[in-house]
């Protein structure tokens, strides 16, 4: 390619690395640059350079590895169960004999498509003792009533079940779409040679589908552990600080106290936390799934 | 030569009056054509904004745009806008426990140098505001905001119930936990004795510390050294955890004010203690169950102190308006008379911070009718029982107020106990008060 057309292949490309760095590499840096200081919103005039005692005091912080604990829990919870359901869904609605079939298919996407912040509200008011309907049928059917987000016990695992509703028609509209790109021919042959479901099942779907796994798994981590709008609009971290992740924390600490520095640094450590996670499946579960349908 | 004289005294007399009507025409016309946003909080201190502006714009020529939040978003808003000095917010909400941090930013303009206090457009007169309130938004003698609300503390309990059960409504801490028990153990279908807020953020704050108060204990000392566990601290709060944790409805450590205020209006609470702001909704029977059967009383605490609640909010100029003139004219009218009258006798709002319209016989009629009268005869007292001392006042307290009612709703939630929760608070908030410099 000649000086010109470099120059041509370049300026079709310019706009677009452009907006990459504004909204992505330009913050990214600044926000590393900002967990370097002592940076505190709401009183400029204490500002300096602290170097990496931000990142020291967050791991001396009993809140961080509380936090962190609870987002893991909700991650691996929320991500787990909305899988194995959203994978049993995906199984049925499959099946070319299942009547309403579509109808199905659309009404899953419902929860998909709402804004967290109005899920949030919503259940919020579904999810109370007094006034909720989930207690209201609890009650009809002589069950006692539960206080599930005033009590400790029960605050963050009812934020999890709403997390798995909502998310849940991700993963089976992901897997569906898998599944649906599937040969037959290997499905006909393990049938000839007898194969019952559970043997296609562990032989050829799961095999088959592992990209696709993989992928939905790994997008669902990612927002699982990040989750916040719920969190915020059903619980407020509470009771206490038995449904406080770390997300929830990170922005109390950013956009309620406005120590920017302290909240970059810990916002930092959460990308890098993921990402790491992220690498860390990708090496190990989806290798293994592969590992697995090489030897076949 | 008199009759000439006379003729000369009334036509310079009609002269004035005619300087005096133009003067105020200009001064309502002068900003023609400006346009101003105000970043309000939502509440209902600003339905007259809502309701009336067109008014407003229609006779200054000035555009309103208004933008309303809750009060974190408000607050995050208008930190952005005021850092980033872009002064696309002229006016903002203030509520009285962010003034020391705007203070400290020098984030709000000093009203006193747009507020013309010899003219009077729309009857606004400086003095109808309530003192203790001008006091409060002021720093070194300079007004920062003008205030539009004005909240003190209120216990309120369902006078038919204490009627049909001939219980004797409270006048301190210790009678409220002694007919806690007595509610609790008449087993009244639906109806939990008591309730209030528990959920682990600042805007909780004010009742623990508000209850605490009348047992002589305080969140910060005059040395701005935390003592929230201190044996009075304890003390109190082992008594007003207990009350909500014991003698309130399950979930009551997530409830927000609003929670709270929801079960009193649908009738399933006997008690509650929170803010004189509930007043109002409380007797409107579109949006209570219980209106007309609602007792408010003062209560005192073991050291003779009334309970507190204190919560103030009033209208700041944005230090970087480019519009701070007619941002000023927009707060004359918004607490003039002409408008707060209309904001009590067409929006019914019992509580506003106007000492000429709450004095109108009209106004005091129509709570009458409203069974507000109760409730409007109490605000006065309560405002004036509202001490501002028991409040840790420092531009950290949203920090400083998260950290202890985590610990707080965390007892409230029976997680654990109340010494613990507030030996972890009191290490919490000596980092904090650390961090930010008031002692090493």
């Amino acid at each position: 390619m000649n000086k010109s057309g470099k120059a041509f292949y370049y300026s079709f490309l310019a706009p677009c690395l452009i907006f990459l760095l504004v909204v992505a590499i330009f913050p990214l840096i600044f926000a590393v640059v900002l967990s370097l200081q002592q940076y505190d919103l709401t009183n400029l005039a204490s500002n300096r350079f602290v170097g990496l005692n931000n990142y020291l005091s967050m791991l001396t912080d009993k809140n961080f590895w509380s936090s962190l604990g609870r987002s893991i829990y909700f991650t691996v919870l929320s991500v787990g169960i909305s899988f194995i359901l959203g994978f049993i869904l995906a199984l049925i609605l499959n099946r070319k004999d299942i009547i309403g079939n579509n109808f199905f298919r659309s009404i899953y996407l419902i929860p998909m498509i709402l804004a967290p912040m109005v899920i949030g509200a919503t259940f919020r008011y579904m999810l109370n003792t007094d006034f909720g309907i989930i207690n209201f049928l609890l009650s009809k059917v002589g069950l006692p009533k539960i206080s599930f987000l005033g009590n400790s016990a029960w605050a963050l695992n009812s934020i999890i079940i709403v997390d798995i509703w909502q998310w849940t028609p991700f993963m089976v509209l992901v897997l569906l779409a898998g599944l649906e790109s599937l040969p037959n021919e290997p499905y006909e042959a393990a049938q000839i040679d007898g194969a019952n479901f559970w043997q296609e099942l562990k032989y050829i779907t799961l095999p088959f589908l592992n990209p696709v796994i993989t992928i939905a798994i790994l997008i669902r981590t990612m927002d699982a552990f990040r989750d916040f709008d719920k969190i915020f609009m059903m619980t407020s971290g509470g009771p206490g600080s038995s449904s406080e992740t770390l997300s929830y924390y990170v922005w109390k600490i950013g956009f309620q106290w406005f120590q920017m520095g302290q909240g970059s640094a810990w916002g930092i450590f959460m990308l890098y936390f993921v990402i790491f996670i992220s690498w860390l499946y990708l090496k190990t579960l989806g290798k293994q799934i592969l590992k697995g349908e090489e030897n076949q | 030569m008199r009759k000439s004289l006379v003729l000369l005294m009334v036509a310079v007399l009609v002269l004035g009056l005619c300087a005096i009507g133009l003067a105020k025409a200009d001064e309502k016309t002068a900003f023609k054509g400006t346009t101003i946003t105000l970043l309000l909080k939502e509440g209902y201190e600003i339905d007259v904004i809502k309701s009336y502006k067109a008014d407003f714009e229609k006779e200054t020529g000035i555009k309103v745009n208004i933008e309303i939040y809750d009060e974190p978003t408000t607050r995050q808003k208008f930190i952005f806008d005021a850092t980033s000095r872009t002064g696309a917010y002229d006016i903002t909400s203030v509520s009285f426990w962010y003034l020391p941090e705007y203070y400290r930013n020098n984030w709000l303009a000093s009203m006193d140098q747009y507020i013309n206090k010899a003219s009077h457009p729309w009857n606004f007169y400086y003095q109808d505001i309530p003192i203790s309130a001008i006091n409060t938004f002021s720093v070194k003698k300079k007004l920062y905001a003008m205030p539009h609300t004005i909240i003190g503390g209120a216990f309120y309990y369902r006078k038919d119930i204490f009627e049909k059960y001939n219980l004797t409504p409270p006048k301190t801490t210790d009678d409220i936990i002694a007919l806690a028990k007595k509610i609790k153990a008449l087993k009244i279908d639906g109806v939990y004795p008591m309730i209030g807020r528990g959920v682990a953020n600042f805007s909780s704050m004010g009742s623990y510390a508000g209850w605490a108060w009348t047992y002589g204990a305080t969140v910060l000392d005059s040395k701005f050294r935390p003592q929230v566990n201190s044996p009075k601290m304890v003390k109190a709060l082992n008594d007003y955890v207990s009350l909500l944790r014991d003698y309130g409805p399950p979930g009551v450590a997530s409830m927000n004010f609003n929670d709270a205020g929801q079960m009193f209006s649908e009738g399933k609470v006997a008690m509650m203690y929170d803010t004189t702001g509930w007043g109002g909704a409380f007797n409107n029977p579109a949006s209570s169950k219980v209106a007309g059967n609602v007792g408010i009383s003062s209560i005192a605490g073991p050291n003779g102190q009334h309970l507190q609640w204190i919560y103030m909010e009033g209208l700041g100029i944005n230090q970087y308006s480019k519009k701070k003139e007619a941002a000023a004219l927009f707060l004359k009218w918004r607490m003039s008379r002409d408008t707060t009258k209309r904001e009590a006798l067409e929006l019914q709002r019992w509580d506003v911070p106007n000492l000429y319209v709450m004095g109108l016989p009209e106004y005091k009629e129509l709570a009458k009718k409203n069974h507000a009268d109760t409730y409007v005869e109490f605000l006065p007292q309560a405002w004036k029982n509202a001490n501002i001392k028991y409040w840790p006042w420092i531009p950290e307290f949203v920090q400083l107020g998260d950290v202890f009612m985590k610990e707080v709703s965390a007892a409230v939630a029976g997680e654990k106990n109340v010494q613990d929760a507030l030996n972890n608070a009191q290490k919490g908030i000596e980092e904090i008060m650390k961090k930010a410099g008031y002692y090493k």
